[in-house]
């Protein structure tokens, strides 16, 4: 029971991360980045290859970072000037040619078996050896992330966001430079996504293109939507209840041959009841009353 | 108050996660032997896992209509892994520790058998893969077992078909995975040392309904006969298109697509399309299946139902044979696959707990798969 | 040149199903400005509504369980806007989203329930004619002919009917069309009844061309979404065009790359044109739809 306990907390930990990352670029920014998954896998791929050719696990980790970080340069330069629907599409897109080049690029990526064998986390020496300690190390990495964000966004860089979301003319209007802006909030926002996948690389310790569908980052849109656009903390308190609720279905018994659609349609329609009655999510984004006059 | 009543709404909705992750009934150890299986049963993937299934349901029928095993009826509890490594290990944990099962029928899949596999080996529980066949799996250790034949098996007796049908110049056309690779892979490194001469190989992708520009091309190689492995749903699609674009040649398909979704999919194209099939050389086995499984299901046996037969009743006949306990049935499959004989054949095993196999040919003759006349 | 030729035929096969599936999804986004994720489940369904009546205990014959499917499609649509869409009409665009991949996993998951998740086929046999060097067979023939057939029936429902007044009024602004005394909830049920309907033809279409799966409406999403975004959003003959484009130069560009990479191609192009021009071939440029521009 325990191990159990631990994975599912382990996955909410690694799930929640990606979930404040998409909560920058679409809850805050309104980004719609519908190639989550393939910064997650990016981020998942570029850690396994660095500890599997010997760098060591921070080193692989910032790694990981790095290389979503820069993907998301490469993408975002020509398409952030994109009217939001249309940058939805081309990121959808990314994922899908990315996912092409995992399951392609044999020689690098293993195929469609993938990345095996990948290290175990290990800090100064010290291997975290139990789910345990990986559980602890995650959740630091959760709070850390969550602490930075809440930095970030309650800064005047975070207010210029959220403006950007409201009515971009209008933030130009007031002499930001909005395009800057936008292209922060994908680095930053990919970068997470990035360490959210090296460390579920390094937890699992098998990584395959099948880990990294769109239909995970769906899953996440789900919970920032149901968790409050732009509220972190209701992104974490989302993802608990999704993971958990999700997995939780296993244990009601419900006849095999049906169990596994059945759990897709409740799952469906209570986002659908929940979208519609909760249109703010279980915790509405704090916004400041700002006076109309200064700032 | 709006905040105090949102407070409220979202405490309630944690308390009923929790309370349905808490609310576990016990399996209890009481009369039945659990078994657990993990496979995709939603999902792109969905339909693979669903035919395992059955598969596994008509074995414990039988099983359970004859008595049991040692006189305690099986039941199984199946979880679905959607196709990826993080819910298969959810799933693999909660099979191992909450319902305590000392063997897991395992996934189609060979990426999320490798996942789990490791899983299996450090909680003592075996594994037994119906369809994987990945040559790692080979080093996972000794709790796993794979009832199919190796590709290695496939792609050799690719080429005594090859040299049956008297054809020197072939295409191979594969599903671009783990699967479809090692077959071809295997095939053409024998084929070629046996001094026959690959035209193209063309791979195809998953999930894809027009496979047009992909029988132009093998059409252009002109190879006189084609061999192609999938499971199922592209090939099907793959032998109806090469019947439209008229590329009339013998197509011998791998041990997956001798099933009746190809039947179904490619139509009229699927008469006289030839395939190999593991089985024992005597045809009652399969004909008894294959009524059984028409009886209960009203249908052809659907893709990889036999193997998934088979794993379960090795695995029952292991129960007998070593007890109700991971090593006992870890010792009992070695013993049962001595003498096993079931509709996907033989399956003495190697060191490694890998199925032997042992091949028929068949062929669609008035939409149906049977044994070839040689 | 035999070769290109067949290639262009096939190209126009799997185009003429993109530019079905693409129209219903343009024509939402024209009027609601959401991008309708539930659409290729939709088709989805009306597939699996016209396998249910030709191959139950009704057997139905295919043509009239076409179009009975069709028409209980294009009800699943309206009933589906009513539930899911209405509700969040003035919600942030995000809304509406969420609840469109809500429904899709809804309509996949009951008919997994429903009729199963194996494969299915209509079974109906073909003969395969030679035009020339080119092979088709008739139930390409078929879908050819039905999908030019419908979208000049669109064409003309759009220029030459009332309701087609109506739709693009509500499009352009539907404060203002309401203020103008224009039924608007009636216009938009339209607008879903319509997608819903073309939707199901061509998954109908992509059925009998090849099979049934009840994952199969998220690959019809993606490929007329990319068509509906290629041909400029809300632009109806857009989304034909692109439809068209994306067919052909997925079928003639696996001649020449390996076609591991066929869903790339899509993303590919479409990556491009956008870069190209950021508003699609034919969309406006501030980037508000209207189905008649």
């Amino acid at each position: 029971m325990t191990e159990i306990v631990l994975h599912l907390l382990i996955i909410v930990a690694i799930y929640a991360i990606l979930s404040i990352s998409l909560n920058l670029m679409t809850g805050t920014t309104g980004l719609f980045n519908l190639g989550l998954a393939s910064f997650y896998g990016l981020g998942a791929y570029s850690s396994a290859l660095l500890a599997k050719a010997g760098a060591p696990f921070l080193a692989a980790l910032l790694g990981g970072i790095i290389i979503s970080m820069l993907m998301a340069l490469l993408i975002s330069l020509p398409t952030l000037q994109l009217v939001g629907d249309y940058l939805a599409v081309v990121t959808m897109g990314l994922g899908e040619i990315t996912r092409s080049v995992f399951k392609n690029w044999v020689d690098l990526t293993g195929g469609f078996m993938g990345l095996r064998n990948i290290p175990k986390a290990s800090l100064f020496g010290y291997q975290l050896q139990s789910r345990m300690e990986y559980l602890i190390f995650a959740v630091v990495v959760l709070i850390l992330t969550y602490f930075f964000m809440e930095r970030l966004l309650g800064s005047p860089f975070g207010r210029v966001l959220r403006a950007v979301r409201e009515d971009e003319m209008a933030a130009q209007a007031i002499g930001k430079n909005t395009f800057k802006f936008k292209l922060w909030s994908m680095l930053i926002g990919s970068g997470i996504a990035g360490l959210a996948g090296a460390l579920f690389a390094h937890y699992i310790g098998v990584i395959s293109p099948a880990d990294f569908v769109m239909w995970l980052t769906f899953f996440i849109f789900l919970i920032i939507m149901f968790g409050g656009l732009g509220n972190n903390l209701g992104a974490i308190v989302a993802t608990i209840l999704f993971v958990l609720g999700r997995e939780g279905l296993r244990f009601v018994g419900l006849p095999a041959s049906i169990s596994a659609p059945l759990q897709q349609i409740l799952f469906g329609l209570l986002l659908i009841f929940a979208t519609i009655y909760l249109p703010k999510g279980l915790i509405p984004e704090r916004t400041q009353r700002v006076k109309p006059v200064g700032d | 108050m709006k905040g105090k009543r949102r407070f409220a709404w979202m405490t309630g909705m944690l308390m009923m996660g929790l309370l349905l992750v808490l609310s576990t009934a016990p399996a209890g150890a009481a009369d039945p032997y659990t078994i657990g299986f993990v496979n995709h049963l939603t999902g792109d993937m969905g339909p693979y896992g669903q035919s395992l299934k059955k598969g596994v349901d008509l074995a414990v029928d039988q099983i359970n209509a004859a008595g049991g095993v040692k006189g305690h009826p099986l039941k199984v509890i199946f979880e679905d892994d959607r196709g990826q490594a993080a819910d298969a290990i959810t799933a693999f944990t909660k099979l191992a520790e909450v319902d305590k099962v000392p063997v897991v029928l395992g996934s189609a899949s060979s990426t999320v058998t490798l996942a789990i596999c490791a899983k299996a080996q450090e909680s003592k529980v075996v594994l037994v893969s119906s369809v994987s066949t990945a040559p790692s799996l080979k080093e996972c250790g000794k709790y796993f077992f794979s009832m199919m034949v190796s590709d290695d098996a496939q792609g050799e007796e690719w080429v005594r078909v090859a040299n049956h049908l008297k054809v020197k110049n072939v295409a191979v056309m594969f599903i671009n995975n783990d699967y479809g690779n090692g077959v071809k892979n295997v095939f053409v490194k024998a084929f070629t040392a046996a001094g026959g001469k690959i035209l193209i190989e063309q791979p195809f992708e998953d999930g894809g309904k027009d496979f047009r520009t992909e029988v132009l091309k093998v059409k252009q190689a002109k190879p006189e006969a084609v061999f192609i492995v999938d499971h199922t749903a592209e090939g099907a699609i793959v032998i109806k298109q090469a019947k439209e674009l008229q590329l009339s040649v013998p197509f011998v398909t791998d041990v997956s697509m001798v099933a009746k979704e190809t039947l179904e999919g490619a139509g009229a194209a699927a008469e006289g399309v030839m395939g190999v099939r593991a089985a024992s050389p005597s045809g009652p086995v399969w004909e008894k299946f294959k009524a059984d499984f028409n009886t209960k299901f009203k249908t052809e046996p659907t893709i990889w139902a036999d193997f998934a037969f088979d794993t379960m009743m090795m695995v029952a006949k292991a129960i007998e044979l070593g007890g109700y306990s991971a090593d006992g049935i870890q010792q009992g499959m070695f013993k049962a696959g001595e003498t096993y004989v079931g509709p996907s054949g033989t399956k003495k095993l190697n060191p490694h707990g890998i199925a032997l196999g042992t091949f028929e040919w068949v062929v669609v003759k008035n939409g149906t798969w049977v044994t070839y006349q040689k | 040149m035999d070769v290109l030729l067949q290639l262009i035929v096939n190209g126009v096969i799997a185009g003429g199903n993109y530019a079905l599936a693409a129209i219903g999804y343009t024509m939402v986004y024209g009027i609601l400005k959401f991008i309708n994720f539930a659409h290729g489940s939709v088709a989805m369904v009306g597939a699996y509504a016209a396998f249910v009546l030709a191959t139950s205990a009704l057997h139905v014959p295919m043509v009239p369980a076409f179009f009975l499917a069709v028409l209980f499609t294009a009800v699943l649509g309206v009933l589906i806007e009513k539930a899911a869409y209405k509700p969040l009409r003035y919600a942030p665009k995000l809304a509406p989203l969420t609840t469109a991949v809500a429904v899709s996993f809804v309509l996949d998951a009951a008919v997994m329930i429903l009729v199963g998740t194996e494969i299915k086929t209509y079974a109906v046999p073909f003969e395969v004619y030679s035009i020339g060097p080119v092979f088709i067979t008739s139930i390409q023939v078929i879908v050819i002919v039905a999908s030019l057939v419908l979208m000049v029936g669109l064409h003309l429902l759009l220029s030459r009917t009332r309701l087609g007044k109506a739709i693009r009024a509500v499009a352009d602004d539907l404060d203002l069309s309401e203020v103008a005394g224009i039924n608007t909830n009636f216009t938009i049920s339209a607008v879903f009844a319509i997608g819903s309907a073309l939707a199901a033809a061509s998954g109908i279409l992509i059925g009998l061309d090849s099979n049934l799966q009840p994952t199969m409406g998220f690959l019809i999403t993606v490929k007329a979404f990319a068509a509906v975004v290629l041909g400029g959003l809300g632009n109806v003959y857009g989304a034909i065009v692109g439809g068209f484009i994306i067919g052909l130069v997925e079928n003639l560009g696996v001649w020449y790359i390996p076609p591991v990479w066929k869903n790339s191609i899509a993303f590919g192009i479409l990556i491009l044109g956008l870069l190209i021009r950021p508003t699609g071939l034919f969309g406006s440029k501030d980037n508000t739809g209207g189905v008649l521009q």
